[in-house]
């Protein structure tokens, strides 16, 4: 099929990725007065699709809607995956990276956990000596965060002692029993907690419904009331002339003869080579994508990847090693609700280097599963035997278990990469990204601090049993630091306001641009950084390129 | 040459084996896997994952040799034929048990017997206690000003 020239007029600002940092993003370059496109590479979604419209929602939920890739790329063509993954060479590293591919990314089938990197987060040299302070700290993003809570319909309570008061703009959602009594183990101990800020509205707001607990939140919220960008962000951006283009997965970046980005080839949804100029170029294909992309845009004046005269494109990999401890408890718990959105702890989130290890970690309290998952749980933890006997241990598990995980500060390491792999492709023959990563010692030391901790909360909650697992393997939800940002250009890709420094017109909004990786989730700072980015495009956009 | 589908093809073989791994509940409001009809879906399951499958055929296969009227035996000789499989191919019940859980507890006979509501989460959605005023007061004493 011919190219149709009409459909790819140049424009003024060209997106890669409708996600958590693009769909921010353009509902904010919106009002600069350029001409926006957004290329995705995969579909809207319907919610009308989602896991928990069906009686198997959870056996829909770890295969069609696996958050892993290469899961959904295994169910095979016409069966399986309902986004446009691309398959990612994961062998090398101990945790698998997962996300998902359509507008509003891997907002799709995340927790909306939604907490924000503190203060302290943005100068671990300065503090701590150890990585690199950022280019930019809280206070410049302070009324981004804020700006994105109202977008994307946060749930909080104000006051957390651990963060800069700032105001949710609903209520918290309500704790249920397993919060209740997680939070009652917490103050046992006088360890800080606090109801979760959360991307799931607690109430009616800006025409969405509020939760009515359905449960999984990790595969898709049928009824919309956990915010994903392709229904929060998405839709204004479209009724303020944003172009959003899915199906399109593009291949490279191209350069003019000035070494300014001139545009994007890219495959359409039926696979035709298209040509899409463009004055500006942002990339927003997360932590993973982005790297891969620029590599896979080598050319004369960059044969090492595109903005790579750092060498730091695809360096730096940093995941959030995750520990997970669980509790049975003999009262019935409700093992339905939203997912991770009960409460955290920041109890262990500064240094102490009497625990043996630098930086933190921050708890975040789950709920447990369904009737197979936690039945799977139990088979697994040897809790539930199969044969006499399973239906008795099943009642013992099921509604009475809860816990948490330790998301632990990971702490940049130029040995952690994201490559191309010289066989793996995805379906149009782009090769396929490589990632090699190790767990550092420090992290190591967390994770077991975190186990060791979260047995003993559990306890005092009131747990009968528990249980721990040093490191989740299916976790690399929060994929940092390949393109960090710096003042340097010898040390950094991206300036402090995400451009490049090799290439003026070349911008990142991702999380590739995190110089560290806090212990907490990212995305709250990932569209607040990517607000930032666009504000600073419309502040300076006189003199946009200037050195 | 031995089929190596067979045992998964079998279906009272597949009715009993599936039993064995989930009888009945003693106060019968939960049936057996394989009373309720599963064998021919794990069977399906099993065999569309060539690993599961190399995992799970040997043992089924060592089950019917060991035990030729395996189907007609009482639940404690089946547990006994099972577990020796299981010593000599260690991956059986892990393989088994995720295509099995996820098929018995997503059926409604069995949610309905243990009391849970036969129906998907959307768009009925559940009740959930709400937070304990106390301890929003221990909050609210707290909370930065």
């Amino acid at each position: 099929m011919p190219p149709d020239p009409a459909s790819n007029e140049p424009v003024g600002v060209l997106i890669i990725g409708a996600g958590a940092s693009g769909g921010a993003f353009a509902w904010s370059i919106a009002d600069a007065g350029m001409s926006v496109l957004c290329l995705e590479q995969g579909p809207w979604m319907k919610q009308a699709d989602y896991p928990t419209n069906n009686l198997d929602w959870e056996s829909r939920a770890t295969t069609q809607f696996s958050p892993n890739p290469n899961t959904r790329l295994a169910m095979g063509e016409g069966a399986g995956s309902p986004d446009a993954a691309y398959p990612v060479h994961n062998d090398g590293t101990p945790i698998k990276p997962v996300m998902f591919n359509a507008v509003g990314g891997s907002t799709i089938l995340w927790a909306a956990h939604f907490p924000r990197f503190t203060p302290r987060d943005f100068r671990v040299r300065s503090d701590d000596g150890v990585a690199d302070d950022w280019p930019i700290d809280y206070e410049t993003l302070e009324p981004f965060f804020a700006v994105n809570d109202t977008m994307m319909g946060v749930s909080g309570l104000a006051g957390d002692p651990a963060y800069p008061r700032h105001e949710p703009p609903l209520p918290p959602l309500p704790l249920g029993a397993t919060g209740n009594t997680l939070a009652r183990g917490f103050e046992k101990l006088g360890w800080h907690w606090w109801p979760s800020d959360s991307a799931v509205i607690s109430q009616d707001y800006n025409g969405r419904e509020g939760c009515i607990n359905l449960g999984p939140c990790t595969s898709g919220c049928s009824h919309g009331a956990k915010a994903s960008t392709d229904i929060t962000y998405w839709p204004v951006a479209e009724r303020k002339g944003v172009e959003l283009r899915t199906g399109c997965r593009v291949k490279e970046i191209t350069l003019n003869d000035d070494g300014m980005a001139d545009g994007v080839l890219y495959f359409d949804e039926d696979g035709v080579l298209q040509e899409q100029k463009a004055e500006i170029v942002v990339l927003a294909s997360n932590g993973i994508g982005t790297p891969r992309l620029l590599l896979n845009s080598a050319n004369d004046r960059y044969p090492d990847g595109l903005a790579n005269s750092s060498g730091l494109v695809g360096k730096n990999l940093m995941f959030h090693p995750y520990a997970m401890i669980r509790g049975v408890f003999d009262e019935p718990l409700d093992g339905k609700g939203p997912r991770g959105c009960s409460i955290w702890s920041h109890e262990f989130y500064e240094t102490d280097k009497s625990r043996g290890f630098v930086r933190g970690f921050s708890y975040e309290m789950t709920r447990g599963g369904g009737p197979a998952g936690e039945a799977l749980f139990g088979a697994s933890r040897g809790r539930i035997p199969w044969g006499p006997g399973h239906h008795e241990a099943w009642s013992e598990i099921y509604d009475h278990t809860a816990g948490m995980v330790g998301i632990t500060e990971d702490l940049p390491d130029e040995a952690n990469t994201v490559t191309l792999d010289p066989e793996l492709t995805d379906s149009d023959g782009i090769p396929a990204p490589k990632i090699t990563y190790e767990v550092s010692e420090n992290s190591h030391r967390q994770l077991t601090h975190a186990e060791e901790r979260g047995h003993e909360v559990l306890r005092a909650a009131g747990a009968t049993d528990t249980y721990s697992e040093h490191l989740l393997e299916q976790a690399g939800w929060h994929l940092m630091g390949t393109a960090r940002m710096g003042t340097d250009p010898k040390t950094s890709v991206v300036n402090e306001w995400g451009r490049s420094h090799d290439v003026k017109n070349l911008f990142i909004i991702d999380g590739s641009i995190f110089v560290t990786s806090a212990g907490v989730n990212p995305t709250s700072t990932i569209q607040a950084l990517a607000l930032y980015v666009a504000d600073s495009i419309k502040r300076n956009i006189g003199n946009l390129f200037d050195s | 040459m031995t089929n190596p589908t067979a045992p998964l093809e079998d279906a009272a073989f597949m009715s009993a084996f599936l039993d064995t791994l989930i009888p009945p509940s003693e106060d019968e409001k939960l049936p057996g896997a394989g009373t309720l009809g599963l064998g021919s879906a794990v069977a399906t399951a099993i065999a569309s994952n060539s690993r599961v499958s190399a995992n799970v055929t040997p043992a089924l296969e060592a089950i019917q040799a060991a035990a030729p009227d395996f189907p007609t035996l009482d639940l404690a000789a089946r547990v006994e034929a099972v577990r020796s499989a299981e010593a000599a191919h260690p991956a059986l019940i892990p393989s088994v048990t995720t295509p099995l859980y996820f098929t018995y507890y997503q059926h409604p006979v069995v949610l309905m017997g243990l009391g849970l509501p036969a129906r998907p989460p959307f768009p009925g959605g559940y009740e959930t206690d709400a937070t304990d005023p106390e301890l929003l007061d221990l909050l609210r004493a707290k909370a930065k000003p």
